[in-house]
Formats: structure tokens, sequence, C-alpha cells
């Protein structure tokens, strides 16, 4: 009886809302293992880039972007702004966890095949979130300028000038006497951020019109059972807010124990540092072959991403009848990992400029 | 095996052995054919009001330990300092002879340098110039006004040299937060500099010149190459482990 008020009451509240706001177009149903962890990875880096936002947003408010002020501003930040060097703690650290999440939530894509038909276009929406999120973590290195973010940009640059009038945007003289670190600064916060959220909204939509991707085994019938069973989307909401918190609580701790690195104003001259860690692979290939080497080494990766769906087209799901792609994967991943140990064991080199 | 698995199979060899192939190709050449590309970096830190008292011997008290360079084969030594308008020069040669000290703000231009020592029976400090670095030959002095003050003494037969430099001069143009390109040269036995030549040893170093708010420590930490792993290590052990549970979750299932 008590139950029957309280839903009462709570479908009095809810009822003109919804029927205003069209909410109830958001209660599908999901597949009992769309709450498992790996197919909620994509749902918290969805709170991952909303911590990044909301930190993000706070960090603006004292931030320099001009060469002269930048790296002061940060230092003072971190020194002077109550609880700044514990906001930018958090950013720093959610950004490597967005990075890995999107990772992983990609080769929990790969695995499943879930970027089979009908889904190949949805799947290419993730690619370019996949290159947005890398952008976003270039951008937001560069704007700390110090040596680091210095010698990013250097390279940047010089990757600009092979790509000619198609890197027009990232020289210098593109906008005289703007800075090129400002112009980055509102790539950072405005173009990149206006991009992500349409593409997050298409791959939303995509999710909700497509539902989520079936699981490998119960592809032509094997494996029965599970699918059947589904739960209320709010239950996915809820674990994704639960499995969110543990990202919140984790990035805090790490926050607090290790404060987001700032180095020293940059030097003209001299290149001392690695690379961030998305980056240091690239480095293993830069350092063998020279800076020429980093555009195709980039654009490789995300050209057989987006060409998987056209080429692995059959009916197959299954990880383990799926051998060539799940191989190719794994030695794609161990290339990764080779070349980013590689780097991360050689004295820095130097490669602009000389 | 199936004929399919075994086409799956040699393609995932042909994978790994290009992958090995890549991986065995020797490094490229860094550019560090030029004389000052990997040159040993010094300090030269900065002090508003530094309490240096140009007489010949350097020590402690007036440079600190921020910017000492030692040569451990001779025994020379220097200690180096600027404020604002001048840097601050106290090199010591163990053995008679001359020193001299060489900076170029543009190597297209030449560099500079102070020659110090016992000149043509007289010590004194004089300004030179060379065109090629790679084989010093000393030109006739410009007289650029780099030399704002300069003492040296010989005693016990180690020669003692102290230079205030103008961080601007016709020889030079440095600018705090520079790497400058820097030689230090000295011929620890003739008592006579040769004109021609440098001496019998040459030092190529860089010297980075400290901005006001630059921190001793971090700059060290920058040219050493000393900055934390934790975040790459924490974000890769991840992944690795991540990839791995996600493998393992799918594959060993049952279908």
């Amino acid at each position: 009886m008590e139950q029957t008020t309280k839903a009462s009451r709570w479908s009095r509240f809810w009822r003109p809302i919804d029927e205003r706001l069209g909410l109830d177009a958001l209660a599908y149903k999901v597949p009992e293992y769309g709450n498992t962890l790996a197919y909620t990875l994509g749902g918290i880096t969805f709170v991952g880039f909303i911590i990044l936002v909301l930190t993000g947003v706070a960090l603006t408010q004292f931030y320099h972007p001009h060469p002269t002020e930048a790296n002061a501003s940060i230092r003072s930040i971190m020194e002077v702004v109550p609880f700044g060097a514990f906001l930018r703690g958090l950013h720093f650290w959610t950004a490597q966890a967005v990075m890995v999440s999107v990772v992983l939530h990609a080769t929990r894509v790969f695995v499943t095949a879930a970027y089979k038909r009908p889904r190949e276009f949805n799947w290419l929406v993730g690619v370019a979130l996949l290159a947005l999120t890398i952008a976003f973590y270039f951008t937001g290195t560069v704007l700390k300028w110090d040596q680091e973010a210095f010698e990013a940009l250097e390279h940047n640059l010089e990757i600009a000038e092979i790509l000619g009038i198609f890197g027009a945007f990232f020289s210098p003289s593109f906008a005289a006497g703007v800075p090129i670190l400002t112009r980055l600064y509102s790539t950072h916060v405005s173009i990149l951020p206006v991009l992500l959220a349409l593409l997050l909204l298409a791959h939303v939509f995509y999710v909700r019109h497509f539902g989520v991707s079936p699981l490998p085994w119960k592809w032509k019938g094997r494996g029965a059972g599970e699918e059947g069973v589904f739960r209320p989307f709010s239950s996915h909401v809820k674990k994704i807010a639960l499995y969110g918190s543990v990202l919140l609580a984790l990035v805090t701790v790490l926050a607090i124990l290790f404060p987001a690195p700032i180095g020293p104003e940059p030097i003209e001259g001299i290149e001392v540092t690695k690379p961030p860690w998305p980056f240091l692979w690239l480095y293993g290939i830069e350092n063998a072959w020279g800076i020429q080497w980093l555009l195709p080494a980039s654009v490789v990766p995300f050209a057989l991403l987006t060409i998987l769906p056209f080429v692995d087209r059959g009916d197959e799901r299954d990880p383990r009848r799926r051998l060539f792609f799940v191989g190719a994967f794994l030695v794609a991943i161990a290339i990764l990992l080779v070349l980013t140990v590689i780097a991360l064991v050689t004295a820095p080199q130097a490669h602009v400029g000389g | 095996m199936s004929r399919r698995a075994r086409r799956d199979l040699l393609l995932c060899a042909v994978t790994v052995v290009l992958l090995l192939v890549l991986l065995s190709l020797p490094g490229a050449q860094g550019h560090g054919e030029e004389l000052f590309e990997d040159a040993e970096v010094v300090f030269v830190p900065y002090d508003q009001n530094p309490s240096v008292t140009i007489d010949g011997p350097g020590t402690a008290d007036e440079y600190g330990e921020g910017g000492r360079w030692v040569d451990e084969d001779s025994g020379v030594t220097g200690l180096f300092l600027h404020d604002d308008a001048n840097l601050y020069a106290a090199l010591r040669n163990p053995e008679p002879g001359w020193l001299a000290l060489g900076y170029s703000s543009d190597l297209a231009a030449g560099m500079g340098f102070i020659v110090i020592g016992l000149l043509n029976n007289t010590f004194t400090a004089v300004e030179r110039i060379v065109d090629d670095v790679e084989e010093i030959v000393f030109s006739e002095p410009p007289d650029g006004g780099a030399i704002v003050q300069s003492a040296v003494v010989q005693t016990d037969g180690q020669v003692n040299a102290e230079l205030k430099l103008a961080l601007k001069s016709s020889l030079w143009d440095m600018e705090p937060g520079m790497l400058v390109p820097t030689i230090v040269a000295f011929n620890k036995t003739a008592l006579e500099m040769p004109m021609e030549t440098a001496g019998s040893e040459t030092h190529p170093l860089r010297s980075y010149v400290f901005r006001e708010q630059d921190d001793s420590e971090e700059i060290r930490d920058l040219f050493e190459a000393n900055i934390s792993p934790v975040p790459g290590l924490v974000a890769v052990a991840t992944i690795v482990a991540g990839v791995a549970a996600i493998f393992y979750g799918f594959i060993r299932r049952k279908g």
C-alpha cells in the first residue's frame, strides 16, 4: 500500500516532466551483460569526459594562454589558487584514465566484433572519437608550456610543414600576431569540445538505435540465454555511475599522491624530453627513421581501424573463430608495446631542426 | 588444422617476421656530428647582486656550486654566474699557460673568444674572434667591448683567471634562456701563446644562461631528462592488464 502511494507520488511528479521532455525515450531495455565492466567502458569514458569538462572549466579561470604567461599561470594554479594543484591533478589523471578507458573500450568492441553490420558507421564515429581524444591529450600537453610541451609543439609544426597547405592551421603564420599556443588553447576549449559533443551524440544515438551489440558466442544462436535477460536502462546508468565513482575515487587518490607535473619554461634549441606516454611508440619510430615517419606512422593505425569493418565482413563474431584479425590485433598491440618500452628505456634524442 | 586456420597462422607469422625485421633495423643517426650537438651543458646561474670580486681566483663563496664545470683529465675548472648585464667566469688551469673562453650566440657569424694568461710575455686578456669553430684560428682582436673587467694571476705554477664579460657585445648577444655554444680552450704547457692556433685542448660545451625565474633543481632535472615515469607506467600497465582481461574474459567463455 505504502509502495503504491510512493509510486503514485513519483508518477505524479515524473509524468508531467516526462510528457514535456520525452525522457522515456531513454527508458529502453539493456541486456544484462551490458552492465558488466567490459560493456560499460564507454560509459566510464563519458564520466571521465564530464570530470574533464568540470575541472577544465575551473582551470580556464586561472590559465593564461600566452607563451610568456602560460607556464607561470600554471605554477600559480599549483601554488596560489586554493585547491588548484588538486584540480589540475584531477584534470591530468582523468585525462590519463580517459586515454586508457578509450583504448580498452575500443578493445572490447574489437574483441566482440561490435563493428560488424549494422554498426559499421558507429565504429567509424568511435574511431573519430579516439582521434579527438588524442587531439585533446596533445593540445592539453602543449598548454602547460614547459619543455615537454614545447618539444611536442615543435614536432607538430614539423609535421604541419610536411603537410603543406593541409597543415596550415598549425603554422605560426596562419594568424600573424596570435601565438600558436593561444590558438591551440582555443582548439582545446572550444573546437574540440564541440566536435566531441556532436560525435558523442551520434555515438550514443547509434547505440540507442541498434542496441547494445550482441555477445560474440550468442551469434548464430550459440550460447543460450544471456541476451534474453534484460534490465532497464536506469540500471545501466546506475552501473556507469558506480564505475564512474570508482574512477573519480581513483583519480582523486592519484591527484593527491602524484601532483600533475610541470617543468620549467621551455628552452629553445634543445630537445631533451620524451613525449607523453600515448605518443611514446611514435618516439621509437622517430628514433629509428626520423621525424618524417611520424605522419605515416600516425596515419596507419587509424587507416587500419577505419577499414576494419569493411574487411572483416563475415558474420562470425566469436574471437576464437576470427584468428587472423584477433592475431593481427594482438600483434599490433605488441608492436605498440615494444616500441613504447624501447622509447622508455632509450635516452632522449634530438630530431627537430638539426 | 583446417586450411583457413593454417592461412591465418601463416599471416600472423608473416606479421611477426615483419615486426622483427622492423625492430632490427639500425637506428637513424642523430645530429651528433655537430660540434655542440651533444656537448656537455654548463650552467650559468642568475644572481641579481653577485658578490664577485674580479681578482683572479674564483671561490665557491663568490660563485656558489651551481655553475661549476670541471675537466677531470686536466683539472681545469670553471665557475660561472651572471646578473642582468654581465657574465662572470673564473677559470683555473693547474699548470702554467693560458686559458680561452669562447661564446657564440650565432655560430654562422663566428665565435667570440677571450684569451687570458701569459700572452707575448705579458699577463693580459684579449678579445679574439674565429670564423670556423671546428678549426679554431684566432683572428685579430675586434675590440668588441666584451671584457668589462679581467684579472689573471699565476702562482705556484697554476693560472687563475677571472672575467667579467658583457652579455651583449659585438662578439655575442646572450639572452637568458639561451643555450650558448661555448668553448673552453687552454694550453697547459706553453708559456707563450702561439698566436695562430688555439691550444692543445679545446672543450666544446653548451652554456645554459639561467633566466631569473629558473629553478636550479628543475633545470638540472630537465637536462638530465629526469622526468617522472609514473603516469606512463600506470597507464601502460593498466592498458596491458585491461587488454589481457578483456581477451581472457571473452575467449575463455564457452560458446
